[in-house]
């Protein structure tokens, strides 16, 4: 435990490809949009260039038909090692936070961590609210199970 | 877990709200609560599952470029098309 920890939410994956593989699905649109979001998600992209100062500029659309607006700005970007990005739903956004996404290698596969601290733990409480609205749902896991083993056969 | 053991537990859970249940003869049948769980699930769940679920359709996506990448290349794929 950390004295941030109260105010911190912590995510880590390993996923089954190596880590440049990885790394360049978070550089492009046409990669992003295929995985982005929660299960029956969809993304439209109206802005979007990966460089440092850059923006990602979408709508998140849930399988109800609600619009999420999303802004990304990549703040720092250490090919294939590290993403900081600061997480909004807009320019300018009071409440935006600033993800730190790491990167390393875990045999053949890589090991995501997704380490986001807010500013404060009223803010941490309101985007946990905000994405609990946001996810909508929790049918994903029997639906990403099936759709791994479907792709890997 | 023997039996005494789970009627511990359970008596535990039953105590914080996270089962019920209803008696039937000398038996108790517990039923899962989960309201219980939402100020949790509330309190950190929601930005974790978005990520959980996130990184869970990368895992898949990623695994389908491999697969793609190991196919010869004879036309676009199923996935492309």
């Amino acid at each position: 435990m950390t004295d941030t920890s109260d105010r911190e939410i912590v995510v880590s994956r390993v996923i089954a490809a190596t880590r440049e593989r990885v790394f360049e699905a978070f550089t492009e649109v046409r990669h992003l949009s295929q995985w982005w979001g929660p299960e029956g998600f969809t993304t439209t992209t109206r802005a979007f260039a990966f460089a440092v100062g850059e923006v990602w500029e979408f709508t998140m659309r849930g399988p109800d038909g609600v619009d999420y607006p999303e802004w990304i700005r990549w703040d720092e970007i250490v090919p294939p090692e590290r993403i900081t990005l600061l997480h909004g739903e807009h320019e300018g956004d009071p409440n935006a936070f600033t993800t730190v996404l790491s990167f390393t290698v875990d045999g053949a596969m890589t090991r995501v961590e997704l380490r986001t601290v807010f500013p404060t733990k009223a803010l941490r409480d309101q985007a946990a609210e905000k994405y609990h609205a946001v996810e909508g749902g929790n049918q994903t896991l029997a639906g990403l199970d099936a759709y791994v083993t479907a792709a890997a056969s | 877990m023997t039996q005494p053991g789970a009627s511990k537990h359970l008596r535990v859970l039953r105590e914080v709200g996270l089962v019920h249940h209803r008696t039937a003869g000398k038996q108790r049948v517990y039923g899962l609560d989960a309201r219980g769980l939402r100020p949790i699930h509330e309190w950190t769940g929601g930005f974790e599952e978005f990520w959980n679920e996130s990184l869970g359709r990368l895992d898949a996506y990623v695994r389908r470029l491999v697969e793609d990448d190991s196919r010869p290349a004879s036309g676009p794929t199923e996935e492309e098309q």
